[in-house]
């Protein structure tokens, strides 16, 4: 129960925030689960395509523990696995028949779930393809059911650029929302924490007045949301085998309902944001629901970028596409398009920088339209202590990319390694003047280490 | 102006894969990002960046550096004007300085930068901006008399040795425009030191009397007891201060210093005159003044790190404090009775060591690299503390420089790897301990 007040990080004052208003999108005509979304997992179809399914019907297993499966998120048809490189399958395309008929599973009063013990909530979990809702540090893989954690973290709110706002996602689901948590204390041997917003307003009861959890308050600008900071504050992860799962507040909301009502609840909140959008908001859809629906059939002019989650770490999907697995924003961003004359030069009365080196910084308070322009060469990396102070937590983030270049894996464990994700140093790599490509060498480096051991 | 933009557009198939000039890529680069940001897009990782890129960096660096390179151009006329006992207008002094400094900065960036694009052509990679301020840089930390074929050799070993050869912009373990200076210095120090060069004649002129070219580190370095009592004597002063029982004469350099100030009938040696840097010396280090506006620039905008300036200052003023006050214990009294004379130079108050020399210069500007500095935040305080007095130990207690700026950063360049070990090696012990707490 402890409360941090974070100095390092930086909120990038992007223009485009979603509105408060929450309306419904059309039901999608289908819906897809992107099996790429689990790291760690090799998907092996069990259904076929034209198969008839419900919600919460096996799809596929991982290739190591059948029992391991991904459900359903829509009644109707299994219309096409999509394979991608190497035959690894990136979509299982679901046709809506509009019906939700579901699947069902065993019911629980709230104060029944936490007596049922770790095995049975385990199998439940596991049977309606919820397991998948969580996350395993180190390496952000998704939860194995052979690991048991030592803890598990929920971040409730999102500090990411133009984030979505978990108050609302919450709303009128309170009920389910506690229930998931009594899921999540049944699974792992130690505590649930639950990570605050220390700074926010008319914060909801769901999450302040949470019960039988670890509740720590952070105030700070981005990354102080980011589940990954709670862990190294509260309780950091030591090594390769200290597993600790995370998950997101609709998550624990699934989980809560999988157990007060028996069946998965695909119905999920978005956010739309970004300053290319038509229409900014926060929707009510599904899980897997298709970029065009959640849009709402208004399609941007332009040249646009289509981000599942946010500008810093989110998937470029394209309109055809669907909504990602862990993400509920949909970031709509302006292509870059034109050259800019002599634009180092100027002054810069109209350009953001975390550097005091634009005049646009004296504008206290301004927000900036952002474009996707890399905006210069790509260069060796000059340290000036800019990457540990936007990093909140005990790590290095220059010297732990040296070393992953280097393939020193003894560094990179000593480094700190097991205790970030791409999300984590994300920042770093928005401000770098070298364009350093951080998240994608941070990702190589665990690989190597998966691989290697 | 999409003219320009359409002319690079034209030419620019020529220089790309298969086009007949493909080998020249990084030149054709270069040229036209001078001009523009071009609309590249992210490919992987964060979608959106911020907008500072090194171009963005170096410039506010060079505009940093205009103060003094403005000045020292003036001064350059300044100094030619008093040697040969001319008055002259402010318009005078300004464009013979800037006849004389504006070759040598040509030169330096014309040299360089062939190197720098040559190495990028055979390397196949863009032009690195780090050569926008070492070009500058460098000729600023030379005298004005010095030869142009010089420059070119120093700017060379600068670039070639100094930065390529250890894998370019980045890459580098020393500071180039020191590795170049330090070349001319040690090679040819007869155009880089002594009374004669610090000021620009023009063919036969001389100096007249009653103007020194000895800079004032020259001046103070010569300090022993018959140019003190000289000194002194000048303005009316005892020249010693005491003699303690152990028969260890410490000099009043403080009267030495007044003295020398007012020595000259054309100069003025005087703090304040040092201050705003009217005395000979390299073209750009002569005014403090001149660069504490670079400073406040690179501290404003955050491209210069203060940790690093303020430690080396302490490192100056702690280290010039301790052999003024502890001088004594350097000289054991002699053990046969004859008087031990301690040098001038161990007297001098730390705000004179400030306004002397290339100190300033180097602590802005050259300490402050950040590739050459330790990149750890608990480093640079260790870092820059270290480069303060050590030049303050080359100054004072080695008799064979009197400047010892370029060599104490130099030294401590080789050192910043081995600081910034141990301050990794403590990150790495913290979580080790994390892990063993459990």
């Amino acid at each position: 129960m402890a409360t941090f007040n974070l100095r390092r990080g930086y909120d990038i004052p992007i223009a485009g925030a979603p509105a408060s208003e929450v309306s419904e999108a059309a039901k999608p005509q289908t819906v897809a689960i992107c099996p790429v979304d689990f790291l760690g997992i090799k998907a092996r179809p069990l259904a076929e395509e034209g198969q008839a399914v419900k919600i919460g019907t096996p799809l596929a297993s991982s290739k190591d523990d059948e029992s391991h499966v991904i459900t359903s998120p829509a009644s109707g048809t299994l219309k096409e696995i999509r394979r991608g490189h190497r035959r690894v399958i990136t979509h299982l395309v679901i046709a809506c028949d509009g019906k939700d008929t579901a699947e069902s599973y065993a019911r629980y009063e709230l104060a029944q779930i936490a007596g049922l013990g770790r095995e049975k909530v385990l199998a439940q979990v596991k049977a309606s393809g919820l397991l998948f809702a969580f996350r395993e540090r180190p390496f952000n893989s998704a939860a194995r059911p052979v690991h048991t954690p030592r803890d598990i973290f929920i971040s409730t709110f999102d500090s990411g650029p133009l984030g979505v706002d978990m108050n609302l996602v919450v709303q009128g689901r309170e009920a389910a929302f506690q229930a998931g948590l009594e899921v999540c204390r049944a699974l792992t041997t130690g505590q649930v924490h639950l990570g605050v917003d220390g700074k926010g307003k008319n914060l909801s009861k769901a999450f302040t007045d949470a019960k039988n959890v670890q509740i720590h308050r952070f105030s700070g600008p981005h990354p102080a949301g980011n589940v990954g900071t709670h862990i190294h504050l509260v309780a950091p992860v030591k090594k390769r085998n200290d597993v600790v799962w995370t998950t997101t507040v609709a998550g624990v909301i699934r989980l809560g309902t999988l157990f007060l009502e028996g069946r998965v609840d695909p119905s999920t909140l978005v956010a739309v944001s970004g300053s290319a959008a038509t229409e900014r908001k926060h929707v009510r859809t599904v899980l897997g629901a298709p970029v065009k629906t959640i849009l709402g059939g208004k399609a941007p002019d332009g040249d646009v970028r289509y981000i599942s989650g946010n500008v810093l770490t989110g998937a470029k999907v394209s309109v055809d596409d669907y909504l990602h697995y862990y993400d509920n924003l949909l970031t709509v961003i302006p292509e870059a398009t034109h050259a800019e004359f002599n634009g180092w030069m100027l002054p810069g009365g109209g350009k953001d920088s975390w550097y005091r080196i634009f005049l646009g910084k004296l504008v206290p308070g301004k927000r900036f339209q952002k474009d996707t322009r890399l905006g210069g060469g790509h260069r060796a990396m000059v340290f000036t202590g800019q990457y540990e102070a936007v990093t909140p937590i005990d790590v290095l983030p220059g010297f732990l990319y040296k070393s992953i270049l280097a393939n020193d894996i003894e560094e990179m464990e000593g480094l700190g390694i097991y205790e970030v994700v791409e999300e984590d140093i994300a920042l770093c790599e928005y401000i770098c003047p070298s364009k350093t490509d951080f998240q994608k060498v941070l990702r190589a480096g665990i690989r190597l280490i998966e691989k290697e051991g | 102006m999409k003219f320009i933009e359409n002319a690079f557009d034209k030419v620019r198939p020529q220089f790309e894969k298969g086009g007949k000039w493909e080998k020249l890529w990084p030149v054709f680069e270069a040229a036209e990002t001078f001009h523009f940001v071009k609309p590249d897009r992210t490919q992987s990782g964060a979608h959106i960046r911020d907008h500072a890129d090194t171009k963005r960096m170096m410039s506010i660096v060079i505009v940093a550096l205009l103060p003094c390179f403005l000045f020292g151009m003036y001064n350059v006329g300044v100094q030619h004007f008093l040697a040969i006992g001319q008055e002259a207008s402010l318009t005078a002094k300004v464009l013979f300085g800037a006849r004389y400094v504006m070759p040598i900065v040509i030169v330096s960036y014309a040299v360089g930068g062939i190197w720098e694009l040559l190495f990028c052509i055979v390397r196949k990679h863009e032009v690195n901006e780090g050569f926008l301020v070492t070009g500058l840089l460098f000729p600023l930390t030379l005298p004005p008399t010095i030869p142009l074929w010089l420059v070119a050799v120093g700017v060379s070993f600068g670039v070639v040795i100094g930065k390529e050869v250890f894998g370019g912009t980045g890459m580098n373990v020393f500071n180039p425009a020191l590795t170049a200076r330090a070349l001319v210095f040690f090679a040819y120090a007869d155009k880089i030191s002594g009374e004669g060069v610090w000021t620009k004649l023009v063919g036969d002129q001389t100096f007249v009397d009653g103007y020194s070219g000895a800079t004032p580190l020259l001046h103070a370095a010569g300090f022993n007891t018959a140019s003190i009592a000289e000194q002194a004597a000048h303005v009316g002063l005892e020249p010693l201060t005491r003699v303690t029982d152990a028969n260890v004469v410490i000099p009043h350099t403080q009267a030495a210093l007044d003295g020398m100030s007012t020595m000259y009938a054309n100069m003025d040696f005087s703090w304040m005159s040092m201050f705003i840097g009217t005395i000979p010396g390299s073209i750009g280090e002569v005014s403090t003044l001149a660069c504490l506006i670079g400073a406040l620039i690179l501290i404003a905008t955050g491209v210069g790190s203060w940790r690093i300036m303020l430690s080396c200052a302490l490192g100056v003023a702690a280290m010039s404090a301790a052999l003024h006050l502890g001088a004594e214990a350097f000289f054991p009294a002699n053990p046969d009775g004859k008087q031990v004379v301690i040098p001038g130079m161990f007297m001098l108050p730390p705000h004179y060591h400030f306004v002397m020399g290339g100190l300033m210069f180097g602590l802005v500007f050259m300490t402050t690299d950040p590739v050459s500095a330790a990149h750890t935040k608990t480093g640079k305080w260790i870092y820059g503390f270290l480069i303060g007095v050590l030049v303050v130990i080359i100054r004072v207690i080695n008799p064979a420089f009197p400047e010892g700026m370029m060599l104490a950063i130099l030294f401590m360049n080789a050192f910043s790897p081995l600081i910034d070990y141990f301050v990794v090696q403590g990150n790495i012990k913290r979580r080790l301990a994390r892990v063993q707490a459990a």
